[in-house]
This record gives C-alpha cells, structure tokens and sequence, in this order.
C-alpha cells in the first residue's frame, strides 16, 4: 500500500521537462523512433571523427548491438549506433546526460536518426531500456537509463527522480516484464497504424 | 516480553531503512570526473541579441548567463568564472575556448526536437582537468528568461544555463548517477520549477573548488574507467580524490557473475594496474577511499576481457633459472620436461664467472653442469665449457640461439646434448665448499623451427634459495612464434613443507613477480587471490601434472604472453628467505 502510495505520488506530480531532453510520453517514444530493436551490446569503440565543415576533431562512440529482435523499422543482425563523446587515449569528450553502454548488456533501444543526430536515441536516455534478470522471479525485466525498474509506460514521461530510489529493491518484484513492455509497444505501434515486425 | 508483531509496514519501512543504510552515500551530487584547474574560468558569452523583451528584466542573454556564473562564483574558492561578453572568438571544438553560444547543431551532429542544452566537455584524462566545455543551446527552441514556474510557451534560459554551467565546473545529473540519487538539486536531469542553487549542487560546488581552506571530505573528481581488453594486454583503473588527505586506498574487485567482492591487499594506491590481462581477471573493480574526515566508495568499473587463441605454433625457445649454489644450500637443481615423442636437440649452460659481466656480485667461481635423467642416470656433465672439445659447437649453438658468449678460458659450464622425449635435472654445483649465484639456462637447440614445434621444451622447475636482499630466485622464459601462448608460473614454499616432499627451511611466503625487461606485469602473494583464479589455475596444473598447492601463501599466475623474453622472480614476502621452487609450464 505505502508503496503504491509514494508511486501515485510520483506518477501525480506535473510533467515536467529535463534540462537536456524533453522527456516524452511512451507513445511519444514509440511514434518518434525509426527503429526499436532489442539486442546485446558487442562491442564498444570510441574514435575521433572529423567534419569538414567544422574545424577540430569531435570523439563518437560506437556501439554495435547483435539485434534480437526488431519491433519496428530495418534492422540487419547487427546495428551500430553512433554516439557523441567517449574517450580515445587521454582525450575524453563529455556529453552530460549521454547513455553509456556495456559489451554485454541488453538493452530495448528507440532509435532516431542514427549518425544524423548527437544522440541516436529518442530523448537521450529515454530512449535505452536495459533488460536485467529477476532471478527471483526467474524472468527478464526492464530498467530506466539511471538503473531504476520501469513498473507502468506511463513512467517514462516522469523524470527520473520521480521513482524514489530506495523503492529499487521494492519495485523489482512488480518491475515491468521484458515481454509485457514488448507487447505494450507493440500495441502502441499498432494504434498509430504502423504495422509491428514479425519475429 | 512478547516483542511486537512484525507487520507489513514495519517490515516496509525497516526494509526501506535498510536499503537507505546500505545505499546512503557519502554525498548525493554526482561528478563528471574532471574539475577546472586552479584560477578563471573564461566563459566567452557569444548568445547575440535576444528578439524578444525577456521577461525578467534583463538586457540580453548575457546579463542572464553572466548572473548564473556569479551564482555559481559565490560557492567557489580555487577557481571562479569570468566572462568576455559579445565575444567574437572563434566558435570551435578543441580551441580550448569556452564558448557559449546558441545554434541549431552541435558542431555538425543534429539536435533532436526534445534537447535544449548540451555541454561538451573536453578533458584530458591523464589528468582529470578540465580544457573545454562548450555550452550549446539549441536555437530551434522557443528562449526566454523568467522567474517562476515552469511557462509552456518559452524555456526559461536561466535556469537552464545555471544547469549546463554546473557541468561546466564537473557536476553531473545526480538522478542519473550509479546509484542514482534522490535529491532537490538544479543539476538533475529534469528542469523543473528549481530556479536556483540548492544545497546539493553548492555540496557539489564546494568539493570540487573547495572554500577557503576549510578541511574537506574525500571527493571523487575522476572515477575508475570501464574498459574492454584483450587478453595479454594491460589495463590501469585510477582514481582521483579532491579533499584533505591524507588518504588511503583499497581496491576490491568482484568477479563477472559472482556476488562476493574481494579485497587485494597489495593494492592500496589511486590506481591499480591488471598486467598481462587474464580471463579471470573480469569483472567490476572499486576503490574505497579513505581520509580522517570520511570514507567513499568509487563507481564500480568494468573489465571486459576479449579472449585470444594462443598459437600452437608458438614455443619455449629458452628458460632460464638464477639462484644460489652451495653454502649449505646445496645444488642448483633446474628441472627440464622435453615434450612430444622424440629426441630434441638442448644447449644447457651453467654460467657463474660470466654473470660478473652483468653487475652479478658473489656469482659462482666455477660452477659444474650435470643432465641426469629420471633414473638418476648422467647423461651428460661438462665442468669448464671448452674442456670437452665441443667448444666450436657450443659456441655456435649459442651465436645461433643468441646467447651471451662465455669468455674463453672462462670456467662457466655447459653441453650440447640431444635428449629424448621425457623429464632431466640439470644439476649446478660448485667446486669444493664454493657458494655463489649461478644461472642454469637450457636453450631450444634444434635447428630446424619446424621440429622445434614438434618437440618442445615445456617446463622448466628449479629449486633454491631465496636468500633476501638481491639474492631472489629467478627464472626467465624466451617465447618465440607467431603469437601468444598461455603458460603457468609458479612459486612454490610451503608446500615443500607437506608430504611428499618434507623439505626444511622452506620459504614460508614465496611472492612471483613477471617482468619483460624492467616492466613488472604481474605479481602474486598468495595463490588464493583472486577466487575467481583459483579454478583455472587448479584445472591448469592437472593439465600438466603439476602437484597441487597445499597452502594458500604458495604463488602461482596464468599469463598469456606475446613472444618476448620475460623474467619470473620469485622473493620472500616482506623479507621472508628458505628453499623454494620456480616453475614455468607451457600449457596445451
């Protein structure tokens, strides 16, 4: 009860908007993004990158998924997506508020304008999803950009503080399920006449 | 007395207590890992003219940027923003000019409809400082500048450019931070009717351009690095601390897929250095720092270990042994395992006035060689290297090999010998009651490479003294083919103790350091850190029919290793000295 309690707290509080991104509704997040693909993360690589119509070298990170599954748009079996900032010897570039990706990690991703864009996802950090294991539970979840379990779509409009941290432990056990998440954007997909792909 | 029934709300909130204990961190702002050296920081406020009346008052955006610098200014000590208003600088990345500007990209990258601001940082790691932040705001947004809530029609510049400054000086979203905090604070990732500095954020302010002098807490301003590495290769986790020190370090590091961490008691610098990069080594590492006014742990950071194929092609060309002969101490006895089926061709030497040639003080006068095989046969022994008159072939064999050359006339030792398939001693001795050091070095002799292949040297074993000071027991190893190979090293004491081998004055706390050249890549205490080496090495020494290790303070590593020449030293931990055994296995 106390915790539905502190979560209808968060979820009544106004929308607000963050200072890097304008975080957007889930519906929002599944119309805007091109591509929305599960996959693991292969490999990540930073390089500088050079433009010629910009003096200076900028540093962009690669990430390249081995894809597991496409809900929307192309996808080959593996997608590299290009990030601004990483770290190339002692040069680091910064982007406050970017997504940082582990080899490894499994993420539900919504992607925009890949290589066009400074970042690749919808709203930055919005836009990752990382499934984690519920041992307990035996199941696949997934998790907000800052590690905090997503338990209803209607949260990913809400800052990220609006989840109360220490409620992590408490909201795994009701966090939503990789395949209820999946199904739910499938659904969005369908209301906005886009036809989901077939595994 | 009947204690109070648990209920679920108890129950809740003692649950929630504790995970608030558990999680409760030192401070709540997060940091971006790089700060500004001491001195100004120069802003160049390149914003141009608003096209609008703001609606708080101000002139322009630089009135409005300026007084969110001083805002910020007020909570700094080291350092402090300054600006050059209507700057004509040029705007660019890596000019390290700190512009601030409005544009519809970011250097040639898009903004997406939903980003305001974006801050880059341009830091060099090696030192933690910051060079350049360029603040960006995104002009295809509506701007304006008030005071109050949140309006729908415009986004209040200010508190925006109160945020992305806050990134300039190195703070970070603390909603955003592992684990994330819940705190009020304008540097959250969600602007919000949050309009000036709070606690938190002046907190953050404060530990990384600390006020006056006042003693400080440990902050973390560069944490460990995740990084993905390959096998063989080596990696260096730092970290780097503002506050009053002293401090201390400890590193711990939890395996990939385990749940215990585990301490590394060597490892007690700001940084912590992986040589020669193992499998085993995966996993998160963090470092907890320590001062008298607080203690701190770091983010955890990832190793990621990328593993290669170790090339069956590559092999053992020399292994090498230095140690102590005589002096109650008895022999050298350097153990060799010839591989495969056949005969394989070996030079072995035993050098001791040769040593004096490399800075070697107290080397053996005149060292004697023995082969003797399993049967305690002697195949071979040769006490002066041009006694046997095969001085011309041994010279040969050793300008082949490239070999240091034995001086003519010298009273070092060595044979050339073809040896079937199977396990012999090299026996040093002295002459009489000598003592000394001497080195007993068996070189991959067969001239064809291709039958090197075939038929190798596998293993070299020597037992001796550890004597203390420079008196180390050493082995050295010469890898030669067309990649990497696996080997296992160890440093063996305590176990000699135990049956079957019952020694006396063993070392009881033996320390294996490798070397190429003067780099140390590796080194191990005790043969238990870390637990999760302990299954690959346990499964590598039945591999090759290695006894098993008794006791933890025995030392053993796996390395990967490129072809090199490389040096295992084996000394006493902390000054400990005895009998103790090297051994290097080449591993299938």
């Amino acid at each position: 009860m106390l915790l539905r309690f502190l979560l209808l707290l968060a979820i009544a509080a106004p929308t607000l908007r963050a200072t890097s991104v304008a975080a957007p509704t889930f519906n929002e997040l599944v119309s805007e993004a091109e591509i929305i693909f599960r996959g693991r993360v292969t490999m990540v690589t930073a390089r500088r990158v050079e433009r010629p119509d910009t003096p200076g070298a900028l540093i962009k990170t690669y990430v390249t998924f081995a894809v597991e599954r496409v809900l929307r748009g192309r996808a080959g079996p593996t997608i590299t997506l290009e990030f601004l900032g990483g770290t190339v010897g002692e040069d680091r570039l910064e982007v406050s508020g970017m997504p940082v990706f582990s080899r490894g990690e499994r993420n539900l991703v919504f992607v925009q304008k890949n290589g066009v864009q400074f970042c690749p996802l919808v709203a930055m950090g919005h836009g990752r999803y990382r499934v984690e294991r519920d041992t307990v539970a035996a199941r696949d979840i997934v998790v907000r950009d800052n590690g905090v379990p997503l338990t209803d779509p209607a949260e990913i409009a809400l800052p990220l503080t609006a989840v109360p941290v220490p409620l992590r432990a408490a909201a795994a056990g009701r966090a939503l399920s990789l395949d209820a998440f999946e199904t739910r954007v499938v659904g969005a997909l369908e209301k906005i006449g886009v036809k989901p792909v077939q595994d | 007395m009947k204690p109070a029934r648990d209920t679920f709300p108890h129950r809740f909130l003692r649950g929630l207590a504790a995970v608030l204990g558990l999680a409760a961190p030192l401070r709540a702002y997060d940091l971006i890992g790089s700060s500004w050296p001491d001195g100004n920081i120069v802003m160049q406020l390149q914003l141009g003219p608003p096209s609008t009346a703001l609606l708080d008052g101000a002139p322009d955006w630089s009135t409005v940027a300026e007084s969110a610098l001083n805002e910020w200014n007020l909570q700094m000590a080291r350092s402090r923003f300054t600006v050059v208003r209507d700057s004509t600088a040029a705007v660019a990345r890596g000019n390290r000019l700190n512009n601030v500007v409005f544009r519809t990209d970011i250097y040639g990258q898009a903004f997406d409809s939903r980003t305001l601001a974006v801050t880059l940082g341009f830091t060099s790691t090696a030192t933690a400082r910051a060079t350049e932040k360029d603040v960006i705001f995104n002009s295809n947004r509506t701007w304006n500048s008030y005071r109050g809530a949140l309006r729908s029609t415009a986004t209040d510049f200010r508190r925006v450019a109160l945020h992305e400054f806050g990134h300039v000086l190195g703070l970070d979203h603390p909603d955003q931070a592992a684990p994330a905090q819940l705190v009020d604070a304008v540097m959250n990732s969600t602007v919000s009717n949050v309009e000036t500095l709070r606690p938190d954020d002046i907190a953050g302010a404060h530990a990384l351009y600390d006020i006056g002098g006042i003693a400080a807490a440990p902050v973390i301003v560069a944490q460990p690095q995740s990084r993905t590495v390959r096998v063989g290769n080596s990696y260096t986790f730092s970290v780097t601390v503002n506050g009053t020190g002293p401090f201390t370090y400890a590193w711990a590091f939890r395996a990939a897929g385990s749940t215990a961490s585990e301490s590394f008691p060597l490892a007690t610098g700001p940084s912590y250095t992986i040589g020669n990069v193992e499998t085993a080594d995966a996993g998160t590492y963090t470092v907890t720092v320590r001062s008298s006014l607080g203690t701190l742990v770091s983010n955890a950071a990832t190793l990621a270990v990328t593993p290669v194929t170790s090339s069956a092609d590559t092999t053992l060309a020399n292994i090498s042994t230095r140690g102590i002969v005589g002096g109650g101490n008895g022999v050298l006895i350097a153990g060799i395992v010839i591989g495969g089926t056949t005969s394989k061709t070996v030079l072995v030497r035993a050098a001791g006035p040769a040593l004096t040639g490399f800075g070697v003080t107290g080397a053996l006068a005149d060292p004697t060689l023995a082969i003797v095989d399993q049967n305690g046969v002697t195949l071979a022994q040769n006490d002066n290297w041009e006694s046997d008159g095969r001085a011309a072939a041994i010279g040969a064999a050793a300008t082949r090999l490239g070999a240091f050359q034995f001086r003519t006339g010298s009273r070092d030792a060595a044979v050339l010998v073809t040896l079937p398939a199977g396990s012999y001693t090299a026996v040093v001795s002295g002459t009489g009651a000598a003592t000394g050091v001497a080195l007993v070095e068996v070189y991959d002799a067969d001239p064809d490479p291709a039958v090197a292949r075939t038929r190798r040297l596998v293993n070299i074993a020597t037992r001796g003294q550890v004597g203390g000071g420079d008196n180390d027991l050493i082995a050295g190893l010469v890898v030669t083919g067309p990649g990497p190979h696996t080997y296992l090293i160890r440093a063996v004491g305590p176990t000699l103790a135990n049956a079957p081998f019952n020694l006396t004055g063993v070392l009881s706390d033996p320390f294996l350091q490798l070397y190429q050249g003067e780099t140390l890549l590796r080194e191990n205490d005790d043969w238990d850190t870390t637990r999760a080496a302990q299954p690959a090495l346990r499964d590598a020494a039945a591999k090759v029919g290695a006894f098993p290790l008794q006791v933890r303070r025995d030392s053993a590593m796996i390395v990967t290793l490129e072809p090199g020449n490389y040096t295992a030293k084996v000394s006493g931990f902390e000054g400990a000295t005895g009998v103790a055994l090297v051994e290097i296995y080449e591993l299938p």
